[in-house]
């Protein structure tokens, strides 16, 4: 069985058009098993709940920012091993060093075609 | 012969705006951000059409990643003009006339908020602050 098949994916983001984005481009990529939330601390109860394998969220959002989510993930028992990927507007140094030191495993710049996407992701689990 | 460059044909006194700038620049935020909500819209009804049964081409990929970015602009242009806007002032003689105003747009829509401030403005300049019996002793 390829891990496209047993993945399962996380996409956070506030706007619905890049969460839409994301979705359509890993389905491309044949990964199906996929779950989207618009916010950090609804992701955060899902996750708990559910857990996934990886993480791919915005950088910029309201209330809790991608960086935060990742330090909330981080410290709890069931989400701590979660791959993550930032996908960030604005890649600045300070943006990337903070999330290398909370555990970020990989991120992406925006805007992005899908192959980077798919790249950013098998740089983390392994061929899709 | 005064050595000042000659004024403007659009600009001098006659014709002026009474607006302040810090009024411009109020209002030029809730312009920007009555855009930001049109941005907003545009992005929830493009991703309602979004469907993982027609890909999109990789150009239209892209190209729907820079609504986000031209939304998150126009909240910093927003964030920008209402942090500064109150410490904005023109500089001595120079102001916005009608003229200079209407020429410099495309779209009279995109001036009506400054031109009904500029307007309310004159009218409660005008407005007699005291009633016909009322006694100014300074």
């Amino acid at each position: 069985m390829a891990l496209r098949d047993q993945i399962r994916i996380m996409v956070v983001d506030d706007m619905s058009t890049s969460r839409g984005l994301i979705t359509q481009a890993l389905d491309a990529f044949g990964v199906r098993n996929v779950a989207t939330s618009s916010d950090g601390p609804t992701a955060l109860k899902t996750l708990e709940a559910k857990p996934v394998h990886l993480v791919i969220s915005d950088f910029n959002m309201p209330g809790m920012d991608g960086l935060q989510l990742l330090h909330q993930l981080r410290s709890g028992a069931k989400t701590k091993g979660v791959g993550f990927i930032l996908i960030t507007g604005k890649a600045d140094k300070a943006i990337i060093d903070k999330g290398k030191q909370l555990g970020m495993n990989n991120f992406l710049k925006k805007p992005f075609e899908p192959n980077d996407l798919r790249a950013c992701i098998e740089a983390v689990v392994g061929r899709l | 012969m005064s050595d000042a460059p000659a004024p403007h044909p659009q600009e001098g006194p006659p014709g002026h705006l009474d607006l302040p700038a810090p009024e411009l620049a109020e209002i030029l935020a809730g312009q920007v951000a009555g855009l930001r909500g049109l941005t907003s819209g545009l992005e929830e009804a493009l991703s309602a059409s979004l469907c993982t049964c027609k890909p999109l081409t990789e150009d239209a990929f892209l190209t729907l990643q820079r609504i986000d970015y031209m939304r998150q602009a126009l909240k910093d242009l927003e964030g920008i003009l209402q942090r500064f806007g109150p410490s904005l002032d023109w500089a001595d003689g120079h102001g916005v006339t009608h003229e200079a105003l209407h020429a410099s747009v495309d779209m009279g829509d995109s001036i009506k908020p400054i031109l009904k401030a500029s307007k309310n403005r004159s009218k409660e300049e005008d407005t007699p602050t005291h009633g016909a019996g009322d006694l100014d002793l300074w």
